[in-house]
């Protein structure tokens, strides 16, 4: 026999041991099961945050809404004070001008 | 998924734990990366085919996942071919006694060499097939053959002689 057919002899698979296919079964819904734990875990997560995500978003953009037209109207009350002064100065000089020319 | 997970244990357990437990040289290690790498398979068993597939699977998960725990647990330094030691000889039922020796000889092998004998001769790959498995040439998995059939012979053949001068 050459020694590539001793290697062949020599090197024939061993039985696994006693136990191994229990060992591999035992294991496989266990760590299925622990999977799908996680997952679940993951997915109640998403849940909660989309909930809170939804709940929160439109109060925050209300809000803004809110600010900017407050912004807006104090702007159009100082324009409408510096026009109103304005035009005060403006009736007061006339009056001057008119009480001299008569 | 089609395939019986139970099924594929029974058809590939010796294949795996045997391929484990000779190039890691460590019963124990061998049979927990052997579970490991049949619950990683029963986690992609929706990818799997067929049964020849499962196999396939398996012998590259098992290779690589010895490969890379005999790295890391640096079980062994790394010995030339060269400075293999050569098993006692010893006098009682010849052929156990000389498959026994060339199981030792080739347990001695440097890491790469003896996988690639492993996949070879308990396997019966050709070398084209070990080197997709292993990702690396054909002329190298040739040529890690080549010397380890070299080496393996040399050394059988002094074991063989010392045995004889004894008898």
């Amino acid at each position: 026999m050459n020694i590539e057919d001793q290697l062949r002899e020599a090197l024939e698979r061993e039985p696994a041991p006693a136990g191994f296919k229990h060992k591999v079964m035992q294991a496989v819904p266990a760590k299925k099961s622990v999977s799908i734990f996680w997952w679940n875990r993951r997915l109640s997560l998403a849940l909660a945050l989309a909930v809170v995500v939804a709940a929160v978003v439109p109060t925050v953009i209300v809000e803004s809404r809110h600010r900017r037209g407050i912004a807006a109207r104090d702007q159009l009350l100082t324009a409408l004070r510096v026009t109103n002064t304005t035009l005060r100065r403006t009736k007061q000089m006339i009056h001057k001008n008119t009480r001299r020319s008569s | 998924m089609g395939l019986d997970f139970a099924r594929i244990v029974d058809d590939n357990q010796s294949m795996v734990v045997s391929l484990a437990r000779r190039y890691l040289r460590d019963a124990e290690t061998a049979e927990e990366i052997a579970q490991d790498v049949f619950l990683q398979l029963y986690r992609q068993l929706d990818r799997i085919e067929t049964p020849q597939h499962a196999t396939f699977w398996l012998r590259r998960a098992i290779c690589h996942r010895a490969i890379d725990e005999s790295r890391r647990r640096k079980l062994r330094p790394r010995v030339g071919l060269e400075n293999i030691p050569e098993p006692r000889a010893e006098t009682s039922a010849p052929d156990a006694m000389l498959n026994e020796r060339l199981r030792r000889l080739v347990s001695a092998l440097p890491d790469m060499p003896r996988m690639i004998v492993l996949l070879r001769y308990q396997e019966d790959l050709d070398p084209s097939e070990i080197a997709v498995l292993l990702e690396m040439p054909v002329s190298t998995v040739k040529s890690h053959l080549h010397r380890s059939l070299a080496v393996l012979r040399e050394k059988l053949g002094r074991t063989t002689a010392k045995q004889e001068a004894c008898s």
